[in-house]
């Protein structure tokens, strides 16, 4: 074999290194973003199925506290529900209810999510103590029935992500219909 | 090889289902217990291979548990893996003065989780 067929077997296993190593990077990366959608999927399913595993009402708040702080990572929330054109809040999950101001639909951040009726996201997490890190408007057949306000976030959880927001848009019809449903429960009985 | 068996001690309902799916699939037995009496009284009559323990619970929590486990001859070498929520880098410290063997914080990653209790699990086999 000659030094000029050595030299070019060299440069086409080299090439082939470079290509191996890209399709390795690219495996990387799509196994990641599976790993990420798969862990969305599952806490989408669970918070799917503890909402929806009872009917009274301090059931639904104690599912609906867990999975923010469990599965979000938010350490303070409110929720507010629908009273003619404004959002009263109702509990508080590691604030207390009683210090938050009735919003005004329409108005405020939180008013004007509610209003619009779509999930909002702070975009580099909350910044001062108290700013709103993401709201979410619930909304049942259409109609809107409350809000719920995401404050702190935990420590260890700098901003929310994109399964995050799924997560969120997940609550903003399943948390509705658990909530009117252990309402309508309550009242029935 | 023989199936393990996982302690998983939280007082969320919503921790222990996810806990729950993160693990399903896996060669483990999953027991479960919703406060550090309740864990310490499975731990001792089930012998677990791994307890999984939040921190905050009612009745007893989760250091105090703990504690009680590394107190008992029969239930002082099971591995603990710590679950900790907010503000507690203290409790951090304090859980492995006490002897857990490594920690987790919430919102669980499954893959991290995964892969804290396989090497806890295969350490234990190899022991």
């Amino acid at each position: 074999v000659s030094r000029r067929e050595l030299g070019g077997e060299r440069e086409r296993l080299a090439l082939r290194v470079r290509e191996l190593e890209s399709e390795n990077r690219q495996l990387t990366a799509r196994c990641l973003a599976a790993e990420m959608r798969q862990e969305s999927w599952l806490a989408q399913y669970v918070s799917t199925v503890r909402l929806h595993s009872s009917l009274r009402r301090r059931e639904v708040l104690t599912a609906l506290e867990e999975i923010i702080a469990s599965l979000v990572g938010c350490e303070e929330a409110a929720l507010y529900e629908r009273s003619a054109d404004t959002l009263r809040p109702v509990a508080g999950f590691g604030i207390d209810a009683c210090r938050l101001e009735v919003v005004r639909i329409g108005e405020g951040l939180i008013g004007r999510t509610a209003a619009e009726r779509r999930v909002y996201v702070a975009p580099c997490g909350a910044g001062s103590e108290g700013a709103v890190t993401a709201c979410v408007p619930l909304v049942l057949d259409g109609r809107l029935t409350g809000a719920l306000a995401l404050f702190r976030l935990l420590a260890q959880k700098p901003a929310l992500n994109n399964g995050d927001r799924q997560l969120l848009e997940l609550l903003s019809t399943h948390a509705a219909v658990a909530l009117e449903a252990s309402s309508a429960a309550g009242q029935a009985s | 090889m023989a199936r393990k068996k996982i302690l998983l001690v939280d007082d969320s309902r919503t921790s222990l289902f996810m806990e729950r799916m993160v693990l399903r699939g896996e060669p483990f037995d999953l027991l479960t217990a919703e406060d550090g009496l309740q864990a310490l009284e499975i731990a001792v009559r089930e012998r677990p291979d791994l307890v999984l323990m939040d921190i905050v619970m009612p009745r007893m929590d989760g250091l105090s548990a703990l504690k009680a486990l590394r107190a008992r001859k029969e239930t002082q070498n099971i591995p603990v893996i710590m679950v900790t929520t907010r503000g507690e880098g203290d409790n951090v410290e304090e859980a492995f003065a006490s002897g857990c063997s490594d920690y987790v914080t919430k919102p669980i990653d499954p893959v991290e989780l995964l892969s804290k209790i396989g090497n806890l699990v295969a350490q234990e086999v190899v022991a």
